[in-house]
Parts: C-alpha cells; structure tokens; sequence
C-alpha cells in the first residue's frame, strides 16, 4: 500500500466515523424535550411557591483570584427569583483584591438589598487548597438539598435556579449540568467558542436523553447532596475536578441530565494563550480522569450505561488520539487540493457540517447568539484555529503525562461579563 | 454529474433533517395539549 493510498483510506475512515457520530447526535437530541417532559411530570403540577417550600438550594461559588467578576456573579445569584437558596462565595487563598472587594460588598446596603424571602449570602475565607477543596468547604457549610456548581467568572440568568428546582423534585435525578453560553461576543474568538458551546451542548441533549453524560462542567453543575455523602466529594488532587466527579458518578449509576432552560453565561478565555492554557488543562484532566476510570471503558456491569461505555468514551478517547496525527491529515488533504484542485469532498463535508450547526442553533435553546449564528458559514475555516490549539493541548498534555507533570489551576486574564 | 448527485444527497439530508424536528416539535405540541386535558 502506497503512503497516498493510506491517507486516503485514513481520511475515508475518519470522514464515515464522524459522520456516524454526527447522524446519531442530531437524530437524537430532538427527543430531548419529550424526555424532559416526562422528568418533568412532578414539578409541572406544582405552583412556584410549592417548589420553593420543597427544595432548599445552595450555591457554591469558589474563587482564586477573581476580583474582575467575583461580584457580577454573586450579584447574579442574589437576583435569582428563586428565594430558598443561599449562596456561599468560597476564596480559596486570593492574592488579588478579591477579599477586600468582597468585604466592601459584605458591608454595603447593596447586600441587604438582596437578602430577602429566605436568601442567605456566607462568605467563607481559606488558605489555598486548590478549586476541588474550595468546592468541597462550601459543600461542607450548605444547608440545601441540593448543591449548585458555579464559575466565579459566570453569571445566571434570573430563572436558572428555579429551572434546576424543577428537576430535582424528581427524585430519580442526582446530578445535573446547565447550559453554559461564552458571554464575550466582541472578538472572533469568542465567537467561535460562542458556536462551539452552542452545538456541544446541544449534543448533551442526547447525552440526557441516554443518560450518559460524564462531564458536568464546573460552569454550571447541580448536585443532590446525598450523592456527595454516597460517593464523596470533589478530588482535591484532580486538575479537573469536575469532569472526575461526573465521571465517577456515572460509574456509580447515577441519573445525569442536562437542563437546557437554565442558562448561565461564562467568560470564554479572550487571548490564544489563554485558550491555549484552558484546553491544556481540559485535555489532561480528561485523560486523567479516563486513566483512573479506565475500567468503565467496555465494561460490562449492569450498572454502567452502555452507550457510554462501549461508544461515547472509546470514540473521545479515539478523537483524543486521532489529535495526534492530525498535522499530518490536514497538511496531506491540503496537498491533495492544490495537488488535484478536487474541492468536492470538502464542499460536501462543510455543507454537511453547516447544517448541523444551523439545526442546533435553530432547534435548540431559544437564547442562542444571533451574532454566532451569522458566522455558521465560515466556521469550518475558524474552528480550524480551534483544532490547532486542540492539537498543541494533546502533545503538550502526552508530554506532561510522560514526565509526570500536572497542570496548574487555570488561569488567564478576565475582563469581566456584561450581560446589558 | 456524480458531484451534482452527491450535493443532492446533501440537500435532501438538510431537508430531512429539518423536516424531522419538525415532526417532532409537532408530537410535542401534541402531547402539551394532552396535558392541558
């Protein structure tokens, strides 16, 4: 076999693998909102104030180095119409002037302003310990029946509380993920994070319709308590936390769901190197975490969910790999264009592409960028930059795993949210 | 000729795809009436 024939046949076999993967996503997460129809059956025939009484929620906010947006976030959860909550701010050893703004806002009318019908704001100051163990002081002092997961660079909107209520007066459900949307829409970067959040968490409404979500981002996570007391809490020793939490609970077989109407804005990173610095971090947490749960790959225990093991893992173990020799597809699908001036497969591939994208947009939240939207037609060239900072992220992350490195907290510079 | 074809098969993906959500967003007003009931 000629190194031409090869590539060709690697690229063939990549093309139908993900256009398989494609087809199932898309055919299957229109079957979302009949699905939450049915976990939804409880909570339906409940007024607000019901709901309220039923379910005590509490918000854990841990921050390092957060003083940009620390307060926009706070801020936001005080808003929620949702009043029987608390929310808890855990600093985890700022340097910045996190504390003291915080102290300042502590003192302020502003707080009291928002403290009604039963909210509660604690601020809980300790030495650094990393986010997982911020996490976990702020799980050890909530009084809710459930624990809601936040980002001190994220805001919620109003009802995104509420919209998690609803989903765990059902009792069969222990642990869900929001909707997380990248706020900054000023710069191309952000729009291309803005288009590639908007279509993977479209996907998660497959994922929820199968129950076999393992990644409950630290965005936007909500947790029954008693799964904390089952199965325990966050790792302190995991760069990511929460992608090992989710993925320990489901090997535990618990009920994961995504919850489309609650909604929650991040800051996407605004430089490459920042993004550059947050996908490093992604990668090697998720290798990390398949490493130590590797027994779920294939595994065949009553209790495990077979589309996650025996498909949806292997396959992002298998993209996670094909990263590596990505370089050398692309530089030969380059030459093979200019070589042959055959654009027809590429057209066809970015059509096909197109219309999924256009489809999550369309078909999914109704809070999706406009502005993202516009750009579906040219985000086969931008996501390209996305691939070669996803490329970077796996060699570095393979060369960290083989001299036994870890990643540190991630960190960029923030500029803060506006939501207005 | 063959190009033309494959961009057809394309298309009628598209087609079938919206075409899809949309019978399923009818079943959903369906059974949103049948909880109205």
């Amino acid at each position: 076999m000629t190194f031409r024939e090869l590539m060709f046949y690697l690229i063939v076999a990549l093309t139908i693998i993900t256009a398989s993967k494609y087809l199932f996503y898309v055919f299957t997460s229109p079957i979302y909102n009949l699905s939450k129809k049915r976990l939804l059956r409880k909570s339906s025939k409940l007024s607000k104030d019901e709901i309220e009484k039923k379910l005590r929620i509490s918000v854990v906010v841990p921050a390092w180095n957060e003083e940009v947006g620390v307060l926009s976030s706070v801020r936001s959860l005080l808003e929620s119409d949702y009043n029987n909550m608390e929310v808890i701010l855990v600093n985890d050893g700022s340097t910045d002037g996190t504390d003291k703004k915080v102290k300042s806002f502590l003192k302020s009318n502003d707080l009291k302003k928002y403290i009604s019908g039963g909210k509660k704001f604690l601020y809980i100051a300790k030495e650094n310990g990393g986010k997982g163990s911020a996490l976990n002081a702020g799980i050890e002092s909530s009084s809710g029946d459930v624990i809601v997961t936040m980002d001190a660079d994220t805001v919620f909107e109003k009802d995104a509380i509420f919209e998690v209520a609803k989903y765990f007066l059902n009792p069969e459900i222990d642990a869900a993920v929001g909707n997380v949307k990248v706020a900054n829409s000023k710069s191309l970067l952000g729009i291309i994070q803005q288009i590639e959040y908007t279509v993977g968490f479209y996907f998660k409404r497959t994922h929820s319709v199968f129950n076999c979500e393992y990644i409950i981002g630290g965005a936007f996570g909500a947790f029954r308590k008693r799964v904390f007391e089952k199965y325990g809490k966050f790792d302190v020793k995991n760069k990511t936390e929460d992608i090992e939490l989710s993925t320990r609970l489901q090997y535990h077989g618990c009920k994961m769901v995504f919850i489309e109407d609650a909604i929650a804005y991040t800051e996407g990173p605004t430089t490459i190197g920042g993004l550059m610095k947050q996908r490093l971090r992604w990668k090697k947490g998720r290798l990390d975490t398949f490493w130590t749960h590797r027994s779920l790959f294939f595994s065949r225990d009553q209790k495990h969910n077979k589309i996650l093991t025996h498909y949806l893992l292997p396959i992002t173990l298998f993209y996670e790999l094909e990263l590596l020799i990505e370089p050398l597809i692309t530089t030969y699908g380059i030459y093979y264009l200019y070589s042959t001036g055959d654009f027809t497969g590429l057209v066809l591939w970015i059509l096909f592409t197109g219309f999924i994208n256009i489809s999550a947009f369309i078909f999914g939240s109704k809070k999706n960028s406009k502005i993202a939207f516009l750009f579906i037609p040219v985000y086969f060239i931008l996501s390209y930059l996305l691939a070669f900072i996803e490329i970077f992220a796996m060699y570095k992350s393979v060369k960290l795993i083989l001299r036994g490195q870890d990643v540190a907290w991630q960190k960029w510079q923030r500029k803060g949210i506006s939501l207005n | 000729m063959n190009n033309q074809n494959n961009l057809i098969y394309v298309f009628i993906f598209a087609i079938g795809l919206f075409g899809y959500n949309l019978v399923i967003k009818m079943i959903e007003s369906f059974t949103d009436k049948d909880n109205d009931i």
